[in-house]
């Protein structure tokens, strides 16, 4: 029997009809315990039904069992499933169902079910307790200051992380289940007041449009609701951090948490937000606003310089000083491919590098790192296959794409679309490629977000936090088209010292 | 019901005829890009002869002899850099060239050339033209300085300079650097200046011109006059440093003066500005006034000498320095008259702030200026500076 013929059926009379029916649900399932048992030793008979593993044996034992096995004299007559919920079990979180499917759906996520004989509604108890990862901090966004706590596989402790950050019941979470066969839970939050009432309906919409077999982590979730599905570009951002993620839902975004992935969605994402990190609003403006300021410029290195020297050095060799143009030209004599095949050779070399010792054992990964770093880029300069400026311009560009990480891959592709692009073209193969770039970054959206949005179009106020960081208290509003009807986060007079010149008098 | 399907059937019709406009726009444009870049025009650095100085020579049985300076990127011996110095000939500039490039595998890059040289031979011979076709036909860097060679240019081009491997990048830098510092006539002149000169019937073109002894480059305190497109003789050094008073050149060069009692002092200009001014006497001479504004400073370290026990008296410098550009100045003013040509930019100010005037005289221009009264007026001051005990 599959869940789909389980719809809309409701738990069967005959208590031997329960077990059979259930028996058929999980066949050949040896990791679903059925457990039969007279109440409290008399007549009554009831079955616990869960799944070894989901369900915490400390809670089955000590606060269902035991209770339900010892109580003899309340079981001396029939007793109803109100009447165990509200007098004998001694666990929380107990629900009421006579539909099949909720019954199946609560076991599959960790419930247990107890149904006893003479009555058509089961108990959902809540025993989920099964074997997860402590909350540590997440390797991708690692900070200096700030807090070190990261998400984690469990939806529970993720939600809690959340909560833990902000206290108010405008802080909602909206429950749901996608994936025919996973089941998976996600958990729809944002603040209420802050977040357009639109945009959570359309992040609702698109989830639960959402209709795959199965839902493993949040990239699932993420290539099915995004709006530039071809673009390279993500238009979804996604965050490990609870510090981070509370900020987003502050600003007006909507969350979408995702049991078994410690990556959190935040919609709608603006290309700024890419440039921006947690530790800008922890430290100071002034480096917050050089680092932000560098990222850019880095970012613009990741994906410009190898085009850049291409195209100089194969096309305008006139805008180099005369002593530079001769390092060059010594340096690139003896090697025998053209300049843009060796920078692409070099570039696809090391991306393999970089897949092969993130995909193979860390001893493993280390022997390909200095194999790949120092054997063959050493060896390959000393056989004259590449020069060494090329690699120096490679190395930096390596360099400078980590500097902005969530974009990190994007670059590498557009670095590569745009060495084709000089090599064909010159410096005018670059300039058609930004342009290009532009335009496409300009026609898409995020959740009805301008994805280049405060840049285009041009948000006043908004570059405050764009280019530079301002201090926190001129960060007085939200950015506009993701929170429109609530724009002002803080109150008036927050420049320090607190009180403005009242105070100091 | 007809009228509407008709509008519609207009407007998808209209629609239709935009979008192949479109096209043909996105057509065109691309077509555009192919047309006008692309891989063909690549030249990779390590397939090309790079050019870092160009000599021009005229031979006496009547051809062009083009030498170039060449990065050797191999180097000699195998790794460092150096230059091989390449020469063609041809009745032609493209004869020449064409001989230049049988002589050499690779195509030549043209655009880190910093020196063109010009021999003394082809400049009697006449240089403007052969100079303004080859700043067309082979593009270069605005900052390409053109000297003249009291010989052969070739031979500078083989010539050393220092240590430096590569003799035109020295030349390049002797220019920039060692000219500006010790005050020789070798004033920065761009091979653009100098074609704008050539061009300019107001003023005289100017060369700094360059010599070989003992197989080594030296700059020389001189420079070169070119008329009509030829050359015509040299300024001595005193004449070119008044046309460098009176050209607004001087500041940043050194001056040197010697006192009463023989100390030598290093003086550095800071700041020189002229100024002419003209006016028409009753007698029907023109009468001229050139006014200089000049601040110095003179270190302690750079004074010659013990000063013979005395304080130095600065307001003699003084005196001495407005002696000294007193001199440097009617000098010119002297080989102006007597060559019948304007060194001085004195044409060229009046052409620009008395139109009208210069039209009267545009004819007899020399021959008004030989009529006319000088008057020179000299307000210079010198700071002296230095750690003395």
């Amino acid at each position: 029997m599959t869940i789909k013929e389980t719809q809309m059926k409701t738990v069967p009379e005959q208590f031997e009809q329960i077990e059979l029916e259930f028996r058929a649900i999980f066949a050949d399932s040896s990791d679903v315990v059925f457990r039969n048992f007279l109440l409290g030793g008399r007549k009554q008979r009831a079955l616990l039904l869960f799944i070894d593993g989901l369900a915490g044996k400390n809670i089955l034992n000590e606060n269902i069992m035991r209770p339900l096995l010892l109580a003899e004299e309340f079981f001396s007559a029939p007793k109803s499933v109100s009447e165990i919920a509200s007098s004998v079990l001694e666990t929380s979180d107990v629900k009421k169902t006579d539909q099949i499917k909720e019954i199946v759906a609560a076991v599959l996520g960790g419930d247990s079910t107890l149904l006893v004989e003479g009555s058509k509604e089961a108990l959902l108890i809540d025993t989920r307790e099964w074997e997860k990862r402590g909350v540590s901090e997440p390797g991708n966004e690692v900070v200096v200051r700030g807090p070190r706590e990261g998400f984690i596989e469990a939806l529970r402790i993720n939600t809690s992380l959340l909560r833990r950050k902000i206290h108010h019941p405008d802080l909602k979470m909206e429950y749901l289940k996608s994936g025919r066969y996973s089941q998976t839970d996600i958990c729809i939050a944002y603040v209420k007041g802050i977040a357009s009432e639109n945009l959570v309906k359309e992040v609702r919409r698109r989830v639960e449009h959402i209709n795959i077999d199965g839902i493993l982590e949040s990239g699932y979730v993420e290539q099915l609701i995004e709006d530039a599905p071809f673009s390279l570009f993500p238009t979804i951002g996604n965050s490990e951090k609870p510090d981070t993620v509370a900020a987003k839902l502050l600003e007006g975004r909507v969350a979408i948490l995702i049991d078994g992935t410690p990556i959190v969605l935040t919609v709608p994402l603006l290309m700024v937000e890419l440039f921006q990190s947690a530790e800008d609003y922890f430290s100071r403006p002034w480096f917050s606003s050089f680092v932000r300021f560098f990222r850019f410029i880095a970012f613009a290195i990741s994906i410009l310089l190898p085009a850049f020297y291409v195209a100089i050095s194969s096309f305008h060799q006139e805008v180099l000083p005369n002593s530079l143009m001769i390092t060059i030209a010594a340096a690139e004599e003896n090697t025998p491919f053209p300049v843009a095949v060796s920078v692409f050779m070099m570039l696809l070399i090391y991306e393999m590098l970089r897949e092969a010792g993130l995909r193979l054992p860390r001893a493993a990964g280390q022997a390909i790192s200095i194999v790949g770093g120092l054997v063959l880029g050493d060896a390959a300069i000393r056989a004259g296959l590449v020069s060494t400026p090329i690699v120096i311009v490679v190395a930096l560009t390596i360099i400078a794409s980590f500097v902005v990480s969530p974009l990190s891959d994007t670059a590498g592709l557009l670095r590569l679309l745009f060495i084709i692009a000089s090599a064909i073209f010159g410096s005018l193969g670059i300039t058609l490629g930004i342009l290009f770039l532009l335009l496409h970054l300009l026609s898409i959206e995020s959740f009805g977000a301008p994805y280049l949005f405060p840049i285009g179009p041009l948000g006043g106020r908004e570059m405050r936090d764009t280019f530079i960081r301002a201090p926190m208290w001129m960060l007085n509003k939200r950015p506009r088209y993701i929170s429109r009807y609530n724009e002002t986060r803080q109150g008036p007079h927050q420049k320090p010292p607190p009180g403005g010149k009242e105070s100091e008098n | 019901m007809k009228l509407d399907k008709d509008r519609t059937k207009n407007r998808r019709r209209g629609e239709k005829k935009v979008k192949i406009k479109k096209c043909i726009f996105l057509f065109c444009s691309l077509l555009c890009i192919f047309l006008f870049s692309g891989c063909w025009d690549k030249q990779e650095i390590k397939h090309s002869a790079i050019v870092l100085g160009t000599a021009y020579d005229w031979l006496e049985d009547g051809s062009y002899l083009l030498t170039v300076e060449v990065v050797d990127a191999m180097g000699e011996e195998g790794g460092n850099v150096s230059s091989a110095v390449i020469s063609g000939a041809g009745h032609s500039l493209t004869e020449a060239m064409t001989d230049l490039s049988r002589r050499m595998n690779r195509p030549f890059d043209w655009s880190h050339n910093n020196v063109m040289i010009i021999g003394r031979d082809l400049a009697e011979h006449g240089i403007a033209n052969f100079l303004n076709l080859l700043s067309k036909q082979y593009p270069m860097r605005p900052r390409v300085y053109v000297v003249m060679s009291e010989g052969r240019g070739e031979d500078i081009l083989k010539g050393k300079i220092g240590i430096e491997k590569m003799t035109s990048a020295g030349i390049a830098q002797m220019i920039q650097v060692q000219g500006k510092k010790s005050g020789h006539a070798s004033k920065i002149f761009l091979v653009a200046n100098f074609l704008e000169d050539c061009l300019n019937s107001s003023i005289v073109p100017v060369i700094p011109v360059m010599a070989v002894e003992e197989g080594q480059v030296l700059l020389r305190p001189y420079w070169a006059v070119i008329e009509d497109d030829a050359f015509y003789g040299f300024l001595t050094e005193e004449e070119t440093k008044g046309a460098f008073w009176l050209r607004n050149l001087y500041a940043g060069e050194a001056m040197n003066i010697e006192d009463d009692f023989g100390n030598l002092y290093g003086l550095e200009v800071q700041s020189s500005k002229s100024r002419w001014q003209w006016e028409h006497g009753v007698d029907g001479r023109l009468q001229i006034q050139v006014s200089f504004v000049v601040e110095s400073i003179v270190k302690e370290m750079n004074v010659i000498g013990n000063q013979n026990g005395q304080e130095m008296d600065v307001a003699r410098l003084e005196q001495k320095q407005q002696e000294q550009i007193l001199k440097e100045v009617q000098a010119v003013w002297r080989k102006n008259l007597h060559m019948e040509k304007d060194f001085t930019g004195l044409e060229q100010e009046i052409y620009r702030k008395d139109y009208p005037y210069w039209q009267q005289i545009q004819n007899t221009v020399q021959q008004v200026f030989a009529d006319a009264s000088l008057q020179i007026e000299i307000h210079n001051t010198i700071l002296y500076t230095g750690n003395k005990e």
